[in-house]
């Protein structure tokens, strides 16, 4: 492949990836905007709606939050640290956080899946929950996966 | 120099090295080829934090090596270290003076060089690529002596194994 066609095409790639990154942080702080206007204008006419509007004020904010930091994440990753360095890194990139994330995404899938199937039967309460016990799972899995192979590969690398 | 311009003066000098070292991971070309661009586009995202402490050779086999190392692949365990009769340095792993080894040796060697981990498949790939102990130990990110223990440890397990065939 060409050199100059292969730099086209891996800033094609990159700006893609950003752009969406870059549309998901638009929305999820546009929506959490509405939701801050709503949370105050249905205050007035019914304080009880200040819990649920809160809450989607805070599922929106921490979505842009996190997009935010994957943004940033994939601006860091850096190839040419040491092996050593590049797992260790890889061990704290798939740590704990992944696993916060997975579940406020999952939480906030659920908690729209509740509202929009709002009907009061076994199916449309059941349902959501086990979709996002399966999203987590598959997420967990994931990661988890990643991060057990970096750590066996870092505990081979410091034996003797 | 701007980055287009520094990434493509980077892949001129070292293309035919990072080539050799995406031969040492699979003896499919297509496989090579996919290999070889995935290191491109680790050497394109890591461009911007090269600064020149370590060397551009170090950095190079920093990201080769790393990208070899393809954690989030299924098949990564099963990662395989192609050698031929062409490999430079191959005859340290067998005890023979020839330096062109019988065609059952070296079937043997490419046997025990799979059955060996991936991290000493990483090794073994710089040793071949003529690469001192002190830059492995750079590339690596490990202490000299446990690079040396290590380099030790493989050829004196392959060299005991490949006995009987050199013979």
């Amino acid at each position: 492949m060409e050199i100059n066609t292969f730099i086209s095409k891996i800033k094609k790639e990159d700006r893609r990836f950003l752009n969406q990154l870059r549309f998901v942080q638009i929305i999820c702080f546009m929506f959490a905007f509405i939701h801050i206007i709503k949370t105050i204008r249905y205050f007035s006419i019914d304080p009880s709606t200040i819990y649920i509007n809160s809450i989607d004020t805070l599922i929106f904010l921490s979505l842009g939050i996190i997009s935010i930091k994957i943004y940033n994440n994939y601006n860091k990753i850096n190839y040419s640290l040491s092996t050593k360095d590049l797992l260790i890194d890889i061990i704290k990139r798939y740590n704990v956080d992944y696993l916060k994330l997975s579940i406020i995404f999952s939480a906030f899938i659920a908690y729209n899946i509740f509202k929009i199937y709002d009907s009061g039967n076994f199916i449309s309460i059941i349902s959501p929950i086990v979709f996002s016990i399966l999203f987590i799972l598959i997420i967990i899995s994931k990661y988890k996966k990643i991060r057990n192979n970096a750590k066996q590969l870092l505990k081979e690398l410091n034996a003797d | 120099m701007n980055k287009e311009h520094k990434f493509n003066q980077l892949v001129k000098e070292n293309e035919e090295r990072i080539k050799r070292i995406c031969k040492y991971y699979s003896n499919n070309s297509s496989a090579q080829e996919d290999m070889f661009q995935e290191i491109l586009i680790n050497i394109w995202k890591s461009l911007d934090t090269f600064e020149g402490r370590s060397s551009i050779n170090t950095w190079i086999y920093r990201i080769a090596v790393n990208t070899s190392l393809t954690f989030t692949s299924k098949t990564y365990k099963r990662m395989d270290l192609i050698i031929s009769k062409e490999t430079n340095f191959i005859n340290e792993f067998y005890n023979i003076e020839d330096d062109h080894p019988n065609d059952v040796l070296l079937d043997q060697l490419q046997i025990e060089l799979n059955q060996l981990s991936v991290i000493d498949k990483a090794l073994i790939s710089l040793v071949l690529e003529n690469q001192s102990i002190k830059e492995i130990a750079n590339i690596i990110g490990i202490t000299e002596s446990n690079v040396k223990t290590k380099i030790h440890r493989i050829k004196r397990n392959l060299k005991d194994k490949l006995y009987n065939y050199g013979n």
